[in-house]
């Protein structure tokens, strides 16, 4: 049988050809960088203080501790809103879609200011870390379930035939989600495990992450070595972790999206509540845009777009050149991560085997501690015709990099539904293997490519700490101004960053509802 | 008259060193930290001057904040990412010195600096810049209280200035660190006690001056009418404000508290064009290019330059506060913010 089943399968060439690009990548770009970098920098000598210094525990303990408790907040928030949203069609629907989208982009910063005024007192720590975690990911739930394939014919005919709502949800619903929830579940804790801005304004001395110290150590204390001892411990942890996702079996019986229902009005109100959630930090920064030193003013709209001070008195940035900038960085990271996730996914639906390890390797980027991978970057690319450490391409590349894992992960849960059996039969009755599979494979992963796509645009507009490691000539995206806007003293600079980050937010919302259109026709 | 002499040698100078090495080197890279504008500044157009006069285009490199900056050069030492490194920091120089990032060389135009300034750099590095971290006070909210703002360091431990003073976190904050230096330099062995004192008197720590000066400041309307920002704040608090004539500005300085930072430049080692690259740290420290420093990098210039009138009226320069040397600092430095942390966690 199982002889049979191989024969039916695309060849071994087809497999390579396409495994080759992404797993080229990935080797190239992160794990020699990675490696160069640990046996330039790593030291006995540092490994054991590091490993036998009880704080280097303590903060692994509280990273783990911080990274469960957001995904598990995460998911339980955004599980109901996302299934409602799956199962109904409503006027606003891609406009709600992209709004979780735009939190995305939120700089740190607004965010932590958001979360602070939402909680009384002057928060750090735990709470304030899980909270702001939570309104940055919502939306990776919300809109993952909302791609995923959702059995509502099912769930239909178990209504009729007289089954409760809650045990249609856990009977039916989660059971065919479950690679979906595990695929966003790996994601979320990745990046709550490796979070660095939130913890750094948020965290204290105890409560921080080991992505935070390895900064600390490695640029404040000047310890590379140490700094990279933690990396290790970072990488090494969250692959454990990862890999238990990943080992748990992620098949699922083959199921198709059904028709989408009208909205009830309790869906509704579930999809409005966690759009109030969501728009709570857009609209502190909606507020902040129009405060110059605690008085209403129009001031930072004003001179939104303009690189002057006064007549004479220049900034020494373009924030419209930066707009542009931002939009063709993000246009280039969403294609290539758009083409990178596909290939992964080929590969995965042609060989289970060799898909599992270069889709292993495409999470990487996700948890190396992004201090250090911009440090091997800059050791391993330093020869010359290979001197790229201050070239163009190097933050597109970046952003494309981190943005890869959200664009393969939703296609990959897709994909466990897919119908073996059909595939098999086509190839059987004479249908090339490869056509065999792309006929069955491309509709089931079309959406979840797309929709992960969107969310490629959302971090590449948005990316700020992970690629300001890297060194640059010109070529400002519009975060890095917003955020030297905010460490200006005095004038109306607070406001101008505060409306750059709403036209930012604004520009993600136009894109992604752009891509979410492209997906639903394509569906259709 | 002695400035004109000294602007005459440097021209010759420079016209010396355009004729001796014409043939070199045509495109110079000059790495900086993030704050320093790639294009469009006053800052900018001098060196567009350079290169006009010497037929050296000038490539800016922004290699992050001035910790990652120092950093990657200690990994990149003897391959550089460029020719010249601007803006190291006192507090920074040793690890950069040690890693042997930079070829010695000391700009001519050093003798005529401030002697002090010019000793940290130690040969090795010349001081281009140099600027205070201090305690601000909101003029504002002390004028509405029965409170005079506090006139020295030892008087933020006072209890009667109790829950009003913000600072930054040593460990994750440049300011932050600075003001520990400060505290370290002024009370020596004594700053624990000291630190002992301000957290009895409810000091609030924040991750970074943003969060300091733009959230618990009164002036951005936190509590905290007192918080470590820079001397050079107020006058920009005038300068960007509504009315840049105003005879006083919104904030004030504490003198006694401040810090001084000074930057530097110098020529990076395994650069290909040594004499270039020493062209323009000797342009770096020249008058025509230190007179735009302080309205685009928010410091002060090492050579003598009229300031703009609105710093003469608004900053606070002390004329020599104690420091700590290079080398004390980073044999200090982690031992210290440990300790701080055990004082204040």
């Amino acid at each position: 049988m199982d002889q049979h089943y191989r024969l039916n399968r695309p060849p071994r060439w087809f497999t390579t050809a396409i495994s080759a690009p992404p797993a080229a990548l990935a080797l190239g770009f992160v794990i020699v960088p990675l490696a160069m970098l640990i046996a330039q920098a790593i030291s006995i000598e540092a490994l054991t203080t590091t490993l036998s210094d009880s704080r280097t525990w303590e903060v692994l303990g509280f990273t783990t501790l911080q990274a469960l408790i957001s995904t598990i907040a995460t998911v339980a928030l955004g599980l109901l809103p996302g299934l409602v949203i799956a199962r109904s069609d409503f006027r606003g629907r891609q406009l709600i879609l992209s709004l979780f989208a735009a939190v995305f982009v939120m700089p740190t910063v607004v965010m932590a200011a958001g979360v602070r005024a939402l909680l009384p007192g002057e928060p750090t720590g735990l709470v304030p870390i899980v909270v702001a975690h939570t309104l940055f990911n919502l939306a990776i739930v919300i809109r993952g379930i909302a791609a995923a394939p959702v059995p509502i014919d099912a769930e239909h005919a178990a209504a009729v035939l007289g089954a409760r709502r809650l045990d249609i949800t856990r009977t039916i619903t989660l059971p065919l989600l479950r690679p979906t929830l595990i695929g966003l579940n790996t994601v979320i804790f990745a990046l709550c495990f490796t979070s660095f801005g939130v913890v750094r304004i948020l965290g204290t001395t105890s409560s921080t992450t080991l992505e935070v110290e390895i900064w600390r150590e490695t640029i404040i204390l000047g310890r590379i070595d140490r700094g990279v001892v933690l990396a290790i411990v970072q990488l090494l942890t969250l692959t454990v972790g990862l890999g238990v996702w990943l080992v748990i079996r992620r098949r699922s019986t083959p199921h198709r999206h059904g028709q989408r229902q009208p909205i009830s009005r309790r869906g509704s109100l579930i999809v409005v509540g966690s759009c109030l959630l969501v728009l709570s930090p857009i609209v502190a920064l909606i507020h902040g845009s129009f405060r110059v030193n605690s008085t209403l003013s129009l001031s930072g709209w004003r001179n939104l777009f303009s690189n002057s001070i006064r007549p004479g008195l220049r900034l020494g940035f373009d924030p419209l050149q930066a707009m542009l900038t931002s939009l063709t960085t993000a246009a280039f990271a969403t294609a290539f991560a758009l083409i990178v996730a596909t290939l992964v996914v080929a590969a995965t639906a042609s060989s289970p085997n060799i898909g599992r390890i270069v889709d292993g390797a495409a999470m990487i980027p996700l948890g190396v501690s992004a201090v250090t991978l911009g440090l091997g970057l800059l050791i391993t690319f330093d020869v010359s015709p290979f001197d790229w450490r201050a070239s163009s391409f190097m933050t597109p590349l970046g952003h494309a990099l981190i943005a890869t894992p959200f664009v393969i992960r939703p296609a990959i849960a897709a994909l466990s539904t897919l119908n073996q059996q059909q595939v098999h039969a086509a190839t059987t009755l004479g249908a090339h293997p490869i056509r065999a599979l792309g006929n069955s494979v491309i509709p089931i992963v079309a959406l979840p490519l797309l929709s992960g796509a969107g969310f490629a645009v959302a971090i590449s507009l948005g990316e700020f700490g992970a690629t300001s490691m890297l060194s640059r000539s010109g070529g400002e995206t519009l975060p890095i101004i917003i955020e030297r806007l905010l460490s200006r003293t005095g004038g109306d600079f607070r406001a101008r960053a505060y409306g750059l980050s709403i036209i930012l937010t604004s520009a993600t919302m136009g894109m992604v509802i752009a891509l979410d259109t492209a997906a639903n026709r394509r569906q259709r | 008259m002695n400035t004109r002499i000294l602007a005459l040698a440097t021209t010759a100078l420079l016209t010396l060193a355009t004729v001796g090495c014409s043939g070199g080197a045509n495109e110079l890279t000059l790495v900086t930290y993030s704050s320093f504008p790639a294009a469009d500044t006053d800052l900018n157009d001098a060196l567009a001057a350079f290169t006009d006069e010497t037929g050296i285009a000038i490539n800016i490199l922004n290699a992050g904040d001035t910790g990652t900056m120092v950093t990657k050069a200690v990994l990149a030492s003897g391959n550089p990412e460029g020719d010249v490194m601007w803006g190291v920091d006192n507090t920074l120089l040793s690890r950069a010195t040690e890693a042997d990032v930079f070829e010695p060389f000391v700009a001519d135009a050093a003798s005529t600096f401030d002697a002090q300034l010019v000793a940290l750099g130690d040969g090795i590095v010349t001081p281009v810049d140099f600027g205070d971290v201090c305690v601000n006070y909101d003029r504002a909210w002390f004028d509405n209280s029965e409170l005079e703002p506090p006139s020295t360091l030892d008087a933020l431990a006072d209890p009667a200035y109790a829950g009003l003073l913000a600072v930054q976190h040593p460990g994750t904050s440049s300011p932050g660190l600075a003001f520990l230096l400060s505290t370290i330099a002024r009370l020596g062995d004594k700053w624990p006690t000291y630190w002992e004192q301000l957290v009895t008197n409810d000091v609030l720590i924040t991750n970074d001056w943003e969060e300091a000066y733009y959230g618990a400041f009164t002036r951005a309307g936190g509590d905290r009418p007192l918080v470590v920002s820079y001397g050079s704040s107020p006058p920009f608090e005038v300068l960007y404000s509504d009315d840049p004539t105003a005879s006083i500005a919104p904030t004030g300085v504490i003198e006694d508290t401040c810090y001084r930072q000074v930057e530097f430049a110098g020529v990076l080692r395994g650069t290909d064009a040594p004499d270039e690259a020493r062209q323009l740290v000797e342009f770096l420290v020249s008058r025509e290019f230190q007179q735009h420093i302080p309205l685009n990098l928010y410091v002060f210039p090492v050579a003598d330059v009229a300031l703009d009138q609105v710093f003469v009226d608004h900053a606070v320069i002390p004329d020599a506060p104690p420091a700590l040397t290079p080398a004390a600092i980073d044999a200090g430095r982690a031992s210290w913010v440990e300790q701080w942390i055990s004082i204040t966690g």
